[in-house]
């Protein structure tokens, strides 16, 4: 069973690039063997990631109250519509709705990190860049380790 | 609507990109106000390019949008080479037109499949359009799919390609990498066909803007990258004319600055387009606009969901023809040395005629650089037609002329992220 890593978020908003920043470590860690996607402003690579057999880690920083760099493991449905750093208003959730809805099956796994400044312009906090090293090595172990059908 | 006060707020845009709210006040039956208001923080990039190398801003201001880069890159690169006296042609300007018309694929579909369809449906968005209509939906997937292949064959990477430079490419995709591109094309442009006659058969309230329609024009090209600045009011100018005909000017309420031409506002993208440059669309996607009912041009903005699926069928029509034509340029760009001056270039954004001016200085350093997107050159006709909307529709529960609004908005397809960046800032303290 394969095995993807899609990473999420924008350069341009401080801790917004956490998921882009896992992902972008991950490729270093496994030498480049792991099936990873960066997915900016546009869910279009996540919907076809989704609309696909197999897993999907999907990587995100996410605005909530609590301790700034923070890992969290979400469900789909906890993750709120509406508010986005995206482009054209296809958040997450949008994403991952319009993939169900046309039958995709991948089984997807959703994975956090509580950011602080999401402000164009800022720069990632001390937290979020922790952890993002912090669970970049643990998805890299994941991948390396094969996956039960 | 009754005899008293009534203010429509929407807080949220929702199916645009960026982030903006629209206010409306009605008086006793009389639309006092209509304010797009653009909140979304300013860019700054403008004033972020002084200093900068002359070779950056293609790749900087790609940066601005994550869903049109290349109409930045290509703006970019058409200023600094007129500032440096270089002009592109031959098998790099067809390079450069490729990728172009790769963004306008995936952007079009993107719009008009999971943004402006679902308006037309009775959906609330993409997710129940998935619902209801999912041939549909995968078909604009797939119509996104084509778009991105070509920009992340030929610029490295969908999103803020990074093989563009001034004078052209880092390199050059070879005949064999750009011939595998030939069949999701092929299958592209059957699906933009279905998708024309699709939406012209969709229903359309009766409007029509009667604003100043603005594009570029060449004489045998449909607009898209360089040409001389041409309108319905009868303007010709090339592009160093920009600044001389159009102003920009701060609102009070938004932190996109506005554009008008001769104190009035004009309209730039898909309808201006296709009114100035239809007869130069290919046989037959000219064909299937006569079929559609638009012969001559189109001013209802909610028939702009029918231009745009016209412009994916040309896109593809064109990318076919120039990957079969395709000769591999070599060297992939030109040398572009620096050179004192100021540079000018415009190109045809998914949404808009796209202006760049850099003033360089011997060395290439960018002493200032001026960069006008076409959502905001767009602004004052988007809040005519919301005021027509509420106008019109004062008879209608709140709600409903709400979502009205917000539809009428969704038609020009704004890009309010690339909207605000500008350089002023005042601070009253």
């Amino acid at each position: 069973m394969t095995v993807r890593l899609v990473g999420l978020g924008s350069e341009l908003r401080g801790d917004d690039a956490a998921g882009l920043l896992v992902a972008r470590r991950v490729r270093v860690l496994t030498g480049g063997r792991a099936t990873i996607d960066e997915v900016s402003d546009d869910l279009d690579g996540l919907i076809q990631a989704l609309l696909g057999d197999g897993e999907v880690i999907v990587v995100d920083a996410v605005r909530s109250p609590g301790m700034e760099g923070e890992i969290l493991t979400l469900d789909a449905d906890q993750v709120g519509p509406g508010e986005t750093g995206s482009s054209h208003g296809l958040g997450l959730a949008e994403a991952v709705g319009i993939a169900r809805a046309l039958g995709g099956k991948a089984s997807l796994h959703l994975c956090g990190i509580r950011g602080r400044d999401f402000a164009v312009g800022a720069p990632m906090s001390r937290e979020v860049t922790h952890a993002c090293a912090r669970l970049a090595a643990a998805i890299a172990r994941l991948l390396e380790v094969p996956v039960c059908a | 609507m009754n005899d008293r006060t009534e203010r429509i707020h929407v807080g949220a845009l929702a199916r645009v990109e960026g982030e903006g709210a629209l206010n409306v006040r009605v008086r006793d039956g009389s639309v006092e106000d209509v304010r797009l208001e653009i909140y979304e923080p300013p860019r700054f990039f403008e004033g972020l390019l002084r200093g900068r190398s002359y070779l950056e801003p293609v790749d900087i201001t790609a940066r601005i949008c994550g869903i049109c880069p290349v109409a930045y890159q290509m703006s970019a690169a058409l200023a600094i080479e007129d500032a440096c006296g270089v002009t592109v042609e031959g098998p790099i300007r067809e390079l450069r037109r490729l990728i172009y018309w790769g963004e306008w694929i995936e952007s079009h579909a993107l719009h008009i499949y999971l943004l402006h369809a679902p308006d037309f449906l009775g959906c609330d968005g993409a997710v129940e359009l998935a619902r209801s209509h999912p041939d549909l939906v995968r078909s604009g997937l797939q119509l996104k799919k084509a778009g991105n292949a070509i920009l992340e064959l030929v610029g490295g990477r969908p999103v803020h390609p990074v093989n563009l430079c001034v004078g052209g490419f880092y390199r050059a995709p070879t005949r064999t990498e750009l011939r595998s591109l030939l069949d999701p094309l092929e299958k592209a442009r059957k699906t933009a066909l279905a998708t024309v006659r699709w939406t012209a058969a969709l229903d359309f309230p009766d409007l029509r803007i009667d604003a100043e329609l603005v594009s570029l024009a060449t004489a045998d090209e449909y607009p898209l990258l360089d040409g001389r600045i041409r309108s319905t009011g009868g303007l010709d100018i090339p592009v160093s004319a920009f600044g001389r005909n159009f102003t920009e000017e701060q609102s009070a309420y938004s932190t996109a600055l506005w554009s008008s031409h001769r104190g009035q506002p004009y309209l730039v993208g898909p309808l201006a387009r296709f009114t100035l440059g239809h007869a130069r669309l290919s046989g037959d996607v000219q064909a299937e606009a006569r079929a559609a009912g638009l012969q001559g041009g189109c001013r209802n903005p909610f028939q702009s969901i029918v231009v745009r699926a016209l412009e994916v069928m040309e896109a593809c029509t064109q990318a076919l023809r120039i990957i079969e034509a395709y000769q591999e340029p070599d060297p992939p760009h030109l040398e572009v040395p620096p050179r004192a001056g100021i540079g000018h270039g415009a190109s045809e954004a998914p949404r808009g005629l796209l202006y760049h001016r850099y003033r360089i200085d011997a060395v290439g350093r960018i002493e200032e650089a001026v960069i006008v997107p076409p959502t905001p050159q767009n602004q004052r006709v988007i809040e005519g037609d919301v005021r027509w909307v509420v106008e019109s529709g004062l008879d209608l529960g709140h709600e409903q002329l709400a979502w009205r609004c917000e539809q009428a908005i969704r038609n020009h397809d704004p890009c309010i992220s690339c909207a605000t960046h500008y350089l002023r800032l005042e601070v009253d303290s």
